[in-house]
């Protein structure tokens, strides 16, 4: 799985799709084309933790000054949304046939737009800054905090025997009480204990991430006790965990650790897609397909323009959206595990993930040009200005953040340690630069200057190295005098050597004193 | 899900333990997994074995990746000889001692193999964690590990072919050495061509490194090796600069999961099921401690090394490795022995690794050193007292020291080094400059330096503790010494030293050298 999931990454690249679609895609070859799936129970285990990860990051990513910046028109234009398609999907899959429990999840997991071809289109096109973009972005965010109602409720839903009130609205309110309930408990609980842990002066980085993923896998495990989704778990942990100052730092570490068991999760998802079902019943297939690329761009368009939206900023961000998530396929794969939805619908979905989200990422590609990208050149984003980079507070780093201060250069700190960073009259960053995402918050490519006051050789080497690949003068602590060629081949500027200099430092004392002739 | 929410919360609950109580996290962590492993229901037993299989797998492959043979080379003859040297005494003394408890001679051979190497995974995170991997030791150690893993994994090829003609258990071996050599190729010119091209590409860089794993796990599984040796194999593919560097970034998080199952899955993996197998444990235990700091200790004093380099590489190596855990898979699967002998090699690793924190202690070499190293100055040529006065004292030569020997000689002093470095002294004596082989920090060796008569004294040494002698030596002499920290500069303040900082002397350097350049204009 992870050979054919490289080898359709790599190709994928060429022709510019993300990697969710290579994963798709090589899972379609090895599954139903090739017939070489197996189960295991590792492979269980892997799956389960890749989704756990998957949401407990998607909850770190709501930070409080985000789910603030949501307030509003956006959270409610989300809604709205979320709300709309919801509605015109589960009513285009009863006109084919399907229950109205099953249509009404097929209609949520129509309503969804996928977060990763979104972030694509709109890198791709350096226009994540445009209006549109922004939009788009703050919908499918409110649309994250709806997977994870959905994926509450599928819980509720599941027990749901004949339609009367009660008999709905019963297993739904229990299930709600349960989530708040266990909110507050781990909320309790974070406030507690976890918080003033973070906060000892001693916590490391890898505890961090150790204490992190009890953290996630506790609330996981609370959930099946209260009869919640795993899903819902995951979410929740990540969503109080940001709350945390160093979140940020952890959702870098997190955030490669989620990747390799999601790939695995994608490729297997599509290994077992049973293309029988949908060749059986190609017109559905065909109908549903025109359903998201087309009917939902045109829906959208027409909802915008009713919440008074101007004309080409409601077309882009319809043609933006107009594709499925791969929160879809989760929430189809749970719906399928509580017997909501048959297997016929969830390979229904898969096939459609193949299909609608790179025909979405080559349309809007030829489609549109940037804009808007002279626009964001004349306005270069303040808080990326370039500064001096200084890495590593430990003496030398704090003096040399001082002196650069007092010499009116504009510096950016940056430590593991949330702690040394404390008192610094400059922009301050937690991380570690062992992460390229770490060096993209830097914005290490503007830097003016980067110095490294670390005593980790290799954190330095690798430094030394990102500076040399991105044109950035360096200066970089040697601490091993015999070890300095690595630095040397990275053509360092300049190379700290505190015990020459020391040495250098005592021969002058030694004049001060007039033990040495001067 | 359960199982992981258990396995994690017990390496939380490690992991501040050791931070609370300042001990290395592995031996808390195994000894949690321990105890909580008796707790886990016998349904999920297979399931914990399952974790410890994978999670050694992934963590083989971590392993390889930190070994670039490039840190050690200054090392490379110490590295060769102290590496075969021990490897070999422990694996006699390994098969002798199991002799001597009873198990046949096939059994012996293989318990005094599972000794003979030791654990890449624990030493590399004992030196990381006390910042002594860039010390002439630790570069050492590392130097040796990846021999000895070489070596094990080279003797492993063969017995995962037993029992067979000598000719197939030799083919093992090749079959090994040549996707070793085939690592070393894709480390030298595909990898880092590779690394290059999609460096800035996490997910393509994560997804493709583990993807090279699994594909030297293939490999080996067609050549009909240990599945092990293939990811261990992968990661020395990869363990090129900047290969390594770009990928630590990327899979240090996948490490650091796999590593709290690993301790925490070996820990509850260890099943006690009579007397003669804690027996058995402790007596092979013993052999590895015993055998290892004297045979590591005696070559590197050969080798010109410091008392306290060879004494901290002695004890470092102290160890069984995570590799005799494959051993033990392997021949139980083959139904070479029984359950016990993984039995009895899961509890040497976990007792030998257990006890490396304690042995490697400063307080423990501390105690040695200044215990054993009087027999070291018998028939020492050091053992005459200097007769210069009014001589300057260089103690500690280290980088720097060659900065110093010029002014000092201008100024008409003559010169007395103090190192414990036995190659730096040979050099210097070729240069005919005053020497004395010893530990600076050792009031006899300050004896002889007659350092109470010296014009003045200029201390380069890493540790505190080894600078308090020194300045309570000699009061009245006036003695630079040369600090990083601003608390250690307070410290030789209060004794009467005069501290000089290199962090602010490297400050004002970078500062000199900013103003001449057009960088920051």
């Amino acid at each position: 799985m992870i050979l054919a999931g490289t080898a359709v990454l790599a190709l994928s690249r060429i022709v510019k799709l993300p990697g969710v679609v290579a994963y798709l895609v090589a899972g379609f070859i090895i599954g139903p084309l090739l017939g070489l799936t197996s189960d295991s129970h590792q492979m269980d285990w892997l799956l389960e933790t890749g989704i756990s990860l998957m949401l407990f990051l998607v909850g770190l990513e709501m930070s409080p000054e985000l789910v603030k910046h949501l307030k509003g028109k956006p959270l409610l234009t989300g809604v709205i949304q979320v709300v709309f398609m919801t509605f015109c999907g589960s009513a285009f899959l009863m006109a084919f046939g399907n229950p109205p429990k099953t249509a009404v999840i097929g209609g949520f997991a129509l309503a969804l737009s996928s977060t990763i071809v979104v972030l694509k289109i709109l890198q791709d096109q350096k226009d994540t800054k445009a209006a549109f973009g922004q939009l788009a972005l703050a919908i499918l965010l409110t649309q994250d905090f709806f997977v994870i109602l959905g994926l509450t409720m599928l819980e509720a839903i599941h027990k749901i025997e004949s339609p009367s009130f009660i008999n709905i609205s019963l297993p739904i309110f229990k299930t709600l009480l349960s989530f708040v309930l266990m909110f507050g408990i781990c909320y309790g609980f974070l406030k507690a204990v976890l918080i003033p842990l973070f906060r000892w002066q001693r916590a490391t980085p890898d505890l961090l991430l150790v204490v992190s993923l009890a953290w996630c896998f506790g609330v996981v495990t609370l959930a099946h006790l209260f009869h919640l989704s795993a899903e819902s778990g995951a979410f929740m942990a990540g969503l109080l965990m940001a709350r945390i100052r160093q979140s940020e730092d952890l959702r870098r570490r997190v955030h490669p650790l989620m990747q390799l068991f999601i790939a695995v999760f994608f490729v297997n998802l599509a290994a077992r897609m049973e293309i029988s079902t949908i060749m059986s019943d190609p017109m559905t297939f065909v109908a549903i397909t025109l359903f998201v690329l087309v009917l939902k761009p045109i829906l959208m368009f027409g909802l915008f323009r009713m919440i008074r939206w101007r004309k080409l900023l409601a077309a882009r961000t319809a043609i933006l959206l107009g594709q499925i998530s791969e929160f879809s396929l989760i929430f189809l794969s749970a719906a399928n595990k509580n017997g909501l939805v048959d297997d016929k619908m969830a390979n229904l979905f898969l096939a459609l993930a193949l299909v609608s989200f790179p025909i979405n990422i080559i349309f809007y590609q030829f489609l549109y040009k940037p804009a808007l990208k002279e626009a964001e050149e004349n306005d270069p984003d303040p808080t990326k200005s370039k500064s001096v980079v200084i890495i590593g507070m430990n003496t030398l780093g704090k003096l040399l953040v001082n002196r650069m201060i007092e010499d009116g250069c504009n510096v950016t700190a940056v430590d593991t340690d949330p702690n040394k960073l404390k008192g610094f009259d400059c922009h301050t960053i937690l991380g570690s630069t062992d992460y390229q995402e770490t060096l993209e918050d830097i914005n290490l490519s503007e830097a003016h200057l980067v110095i490294s006051a670390l005593r980790i050789e290799e954190a330095n080497e690798l430094i030394a190295y990102w500076c040399k690949r991105k044109g950035v003068p360096c200066c970089i602590h040697g601490v091993d005098m015999n070890n300095l060629d690595t630095l040397l081949d990275q053509n360092v500027n300049y190379l700290i050597l505190p015990k020459v200099d020391g040495i250098k430092q005592q021969v002058e004392e030694l004049r001060k004193e007039g033990l040495l002739k001067s | 899900m359960t199982l992981l929410a258990i396995i994690f919360g017990a390496s939380a609950l490690g992991y501040y333990g050791s931070v609370a109580l300042r001990i290395p996290r592995i031996p808390i962590l195994i000894i949690i997994g321990f105890v909580l492993g008796t707790l886990i229901p016998s349904e999920q037993q297979l399931e914990l074995r399952d974790h410890l299989d994978l999670s050694l797998t992934f963590l083989l492959f971590g392993a390889g990746i930190e070994l670039n043979p490039k840190k050690f080379k200054s090392h490379t003859g110490s590295v060769y000889w102290v590496g075969l040297v021990q490897f070999f005494t422990i694996f006699i003394a390994g098969v002798l001692m199991a002799l001597a408890l009873d198990f046949s001679m096939e059994v012996s051979i293989f318990l005094g193999f599972g000794l003979s190497a030791s654990s890449t995974l624990a030493v590399l995170q004992f030196l990381r964690q006390r910042h002594q991997i860039i010390e002439p030791f630790g570069r050492l150690v590392v130097g040796v590990l990846l021999l000895q893993d070489v070596v094990f994994m080279t003797g492993m090829a063969a017995i995962s072919r037993w029992p067979a003609p000598a000719w197939e258990l030799l083919l093992g071996a090749v079959y090994f050495l040549l996707l070793g050599g085939l690592a070393m190729v894709c480390q030298r010119t595909l990898f880092p061509w590779f690394v290059n091209k999609f460096a800035n590409d996490v997910e393509f860089l994560a997804l493709g490194s583990i993807a090279i794993c699994f594909s030297f796990v293939g490999l080996a599984n067609l050549l009909e090796l240990p599945l092990e040796l293939g990811a261990f194999l992968a990661g020395f593919s990869l363990a090129k600069f900047p290969t390594s560097g770009v990928l630590r970034g990327v899979l240090s998080s996948f490490f650091g999961f796999f590593s709290g199952i690993f301790f925490f899955t070996l820990g509850a993996s260890i099943q006690i099921t009579d007397w003669s197998v804690l027996w058995a444990g402790f007596a092979l235990s013993g052999v590895v401690w015993v055998f290892t700091p004297l045979s590591v200790f005696v070559v590197s004093r050969v080798r010109r090394r410091s008392w306290r380099g060879a004494l901290s590489a002695g004890f470092y190596l102290a160890q069984t490795s995570e590799l005799s855990l494959v051993l033990g898979l392997t021949c139980v699967r083959a139904d070479l022995v029984d359950e016990s002998f993984f039995n009895i090699l899961t509890l040497v690793t976990i007792i030998t690794t257990l006890a490396t924190p304690i042995l490697t202690s400063q307080r423990w070499i501390d105690f040695l050193l200044h215990s054993f190293s009087r027999f070291d100055r018998i028939n020492h040529p050091e053992t005459a007292k200097v007769t210069m006065t009014g001589h300057a004292v260089i103690l500690g030569f280290g980088d720097g020291g060659p900065h110093l020997i010029r002014p000092i000689k201008e100024s008409g002093y003559p010169i007395l080094v103090v190192e414990d470095d036995g190659r730096v002294v040979d050099q210097l004596r070729k240069l005919k400059l005053n020497c004395l082989f010893g530990d600076a920090g050792d009031p006899h060796i300050l004896k002889l330096a007659n350092l109470d008569q010296a014009a003045f004294a200029l201390v380069s040494m890493r540790r505190f503790d080894d600078i308090k002698p020194v300045l309570r030596y000699a009061k009245k002499v006036k003695i630079f010494v040369r600090v990083f920290e601003d608390s250690d500069a307070k410290k030789v303040s209060d004794l009467g030293g005069i501290p000089v900082s290199s962090t602010h002397a490297a400050a004002i350097a970078l500062e000199k050298w900013l103003e001449n350049s057009s960088i920051t204009k």
